[in-house]
């Protein structure tokens, strides 16, 4: 049996004109994410219609058209394989919802991968400050992506083309904005491309002679080499979480005939097994698994990443709901919590937040109300070291150590122990007026606090 | 503000650097014209000891004779450099303005991947997807779908939909595809993509 891939999620993040589709499509087309008989078809008609020289862009544009017309699944996911993973690319869209589905989606992701055009004029509006590049790799940083590559794109349309001036003067820039959010620059990968005619994606060019590949200098070990794939393929994989303990939010919850409840959701870490005993929170009930499924199949345990469903013993449906956290009753079960602490980033509020402020926070599956309690100190984003303590108030751009009450039960946990259950999505006014992650808990039974 | 003929004392140049102890500047916090009238009115390089006149000296773009220029020259070329760049800068953004307004505007769209999930084994899933299917808003286009098995007899119904990102939201798509309450037990976006 051939060893499956590590699946690794990439975010493609940049200003609109960055080229980042064609770039995208490029490595979806080349990496076998087209199935062979679309590409075909495709080919054969750009033959048949004397564009073969134009096929590549012919047949991203009509794959762009497919995809605009809804009508294949398949090709809504765009995916390609390395020779070490199989990846799955979001290509970010400017959407105001976008920003909350990064935080509590489903597919979370494991590495930014940043285009830049180096095109003239483009890349100076493309690190303006009204472009979506910044606030998009800030984000991306908040929430731990802490990997990231970028493209030096249009190097076939600087002038002259290919200029070895203007790929160090992009790179000045970018590196100058990425230190500035916090990235370890020595760490990033910057790679001169073309999205459009191909240079340095698949395989190294020759119009860049003055090119003598990237770096990126790890704690894990160095890496270096010419195209882009080669970056993608080096990156450090998602971290294993199946030692940690148990996290299962709930998603639905389901009463089958003759079977009894079903509870069903993604494992965020640990393990599933039947026979186990769970704690679910904040319902604070426990129940044994009695079996576990997924596609309808019947599974031995279920592990980080899979959707699956559950049997459960004696809890009625109504007891349990979504939102609900199920962990491991013997190994640190999910408790709710009182109060706890977070680090947030004030992003589209058209005023001013005090405490009090109480937006709708989504943080995996739950959507419970909380409040600002308190404005503990206002912090240097960056750095992340203090600026004032107690202000009075805070405006969109601002970050902040917050005490937050949720208003009724909810279970959370702090980002450094369980990331995707500590990262949330505060709402308000149809907007994500906020994004945080959680520093620590108080616990609701005993008031321990919990690192 | 004036401080007579500074040519004239010694002692008036040094109630200029006593002046300039708490300021850079003779009025405000930007060079002006009164900073260029005073240090028009030295003649020569003030005395080393002289300390807060000398230090303000750089900050008004005045050239000020030999000796001095040489020294400020670094300072006065990064400036130079700066204004370069910065002119640099605008014209290119001016070029794409420019270029960008002459092309048509996209509408920007995105294609999203939702999960939706019925009560039980038993809910009519047809009757479902027909019932999504009827929602329809200005710039919603409903895509293909499909059900996937999660398990226990349980099927989900995963449906493609291309949206125009200013007139439709998740939020709105959510509200209107749970408010089926008799079919639908939530919705989850499965992937959230540019187009």
């Amino acid at each position: 049996m051939v060893k499956e891939k590590t699946h690794v999620n990439v975010v493609i993040i940049g200003h609109v004109d960055s080229g980042k589709s064609t770039t995208t499509g490029h490595l979806v087309y080349k990496c076998g994410g087209v199935d062979q008989r679309r590409l075909e078809k495709f080919e054969k008609a750009a033959a048949e219609m004397g564009k073969s020289s134009f096929k590549f862009a012919w047949v991203l544009d009509k794959l762009k058209a497919e995809r605009e017309r809804g009508m294949t699944i398949d090709i809504s996911l765009l995916k390609f394989n390395t020779q070490r993973y199989s990846m799955t690319i979001i290509d970010a869209p400017g959407h105001r919802d976008f920003i909350k589905n990064m935080i509590t989606g489903t597919s979370q992701a494991d590495v930014a991968l940043l285009v830049v055009s180096a095109a003239k004029g483009e890349y100076e509006a493309g690190v303006s400050r009204s472009g979506q590049t910044r606030e998009h790799a800030l984000l991306a940083y908040t929430l731990g992506v802490k990997q990231i590559i970028v493209c030096v794109n249009k190097m076939d349309l600087t002038e002259p083309p290919f200029s070895q001036k203007r790929f160090e003067e992009v790179v000045r820039g970018v590196t100058g904005f990425l230190k500035k959010i916090g990235y370890e620059t020595g760490t990033v990968p910057f790679v001169p491309i073309s999205g459009w005619t191909g240079e340095n994606m698949i395989t190294a060019t020759q119009k860049m002679p003055w090119f003598q590949g990237w770096k990126s200098r790890r704690r894990e070990g160095n890496a270096s080499g010419r195209t882009l794939l080669e970056v993608l393929d080096s990156i450090q994989p998602p971290v294993r979480t199946i030692n940690k303990p148990l996290r299962l939010p709930l998603q639905d919850v389901y009463k089958i005939g003759g079977v009894g409840t079903v509870p069903v959701g993604k494992i965020e870490t640990g393990v599933l097994k039947p026979g186990m005993t769970l704690m679910f929170s904040p319902a604070k009930i426990t129940a044994e698994v009695k079996s576990i499924e997924m596609h309808h199949q019947g599974m031995e345990q279920g592990l980080p990443g899979h959707n699956v469903g559950f049997n459960i013993k004696n809890v009625a449906v109504k007891n349990l709901r979504r939102g609900d956290v199920a962990g491991n009753a013997q190994q640190d079960p999910p408790t709710d919590v009182s109060s706890f602490e977070a680090q947030v980033i004030i992003l589209n509020h058209p005023g001013k937040v005090k405490a009090g402020y109480s937006p709708v926070l989504d943080c995996h599956t739950a959507h419970v109300t909380c409040r600002f309690a308190e404005l503990k100190e206002k912090i240097d984003r960056r750095t992340g070291n203090k600026v004032e303590d107690d202000p009075q108030l805070l405006i969109s751009g601002d970050a902040a150590t917050v005490k937050m009450i949720p208003i009724k039960p909810m279970c959370v946990e702090s980002f450094f122990s369980y990331p995707s259950l500590g990262r949330f999505a505060a709402r308000d006014l149809k907007q994500t007026v906020a994004v945080g992650v959680i520093k620590s808990v108080v616990k609701e039974q005993g008031s321990k606090l919990k690192a | 503000m004036g401080f007579g003929d500074l040519r004239s004392a010694r002692l008036r140049l040094k109630v200029l650097n006593g002046f300039l102890s708490e300021r850079s500047y003779i009025e405000g916090y930007v060079p002006s014209q009164a900073d260029v009238a005073v240090f028009d009115s030295l003649s020569g390089a003030p005395s080393a000891d002289l300390v807060h006149v000398l230090r303000c000296l750089p900050g008004v773009k005045k050239p000020l004779g030999g000796g001095r220029r040489r020294r400020h020259r670094p300072v006065r070329s990064d400036e130079e450099e700066d204004e370069e760049a910065e002119r640099l800068k605008e014209e290119r953004l001016a070029q794409y303005a420019a270029k960008k307004s002459k092309k048509p505007t996209i509408i920007a769209k995105s294609s999203l991947l939702l999960d939706v999930k019925p009560w039980d084994d038993e809910t009519d899933m047809k009757q479902l997807e027909a019932l999504v299917r009827s929602i329809s808003m200005e710039g919603l286009l409903w895509g293909q779908s499909k059900l996937l098995p999660v398990g226990y007899g349980i099927q989900k119904l995963q449906i493609n939909c291309v949206i125009e990102d200013d007139k439709v939201g998740t939020d709105m798509l959510e509200e209107q595809i749970t408010a089926f309450e008799d079919f639908v037990q939530s919705m989850d976006v499965a992937a959230f993509n540019k187009i």
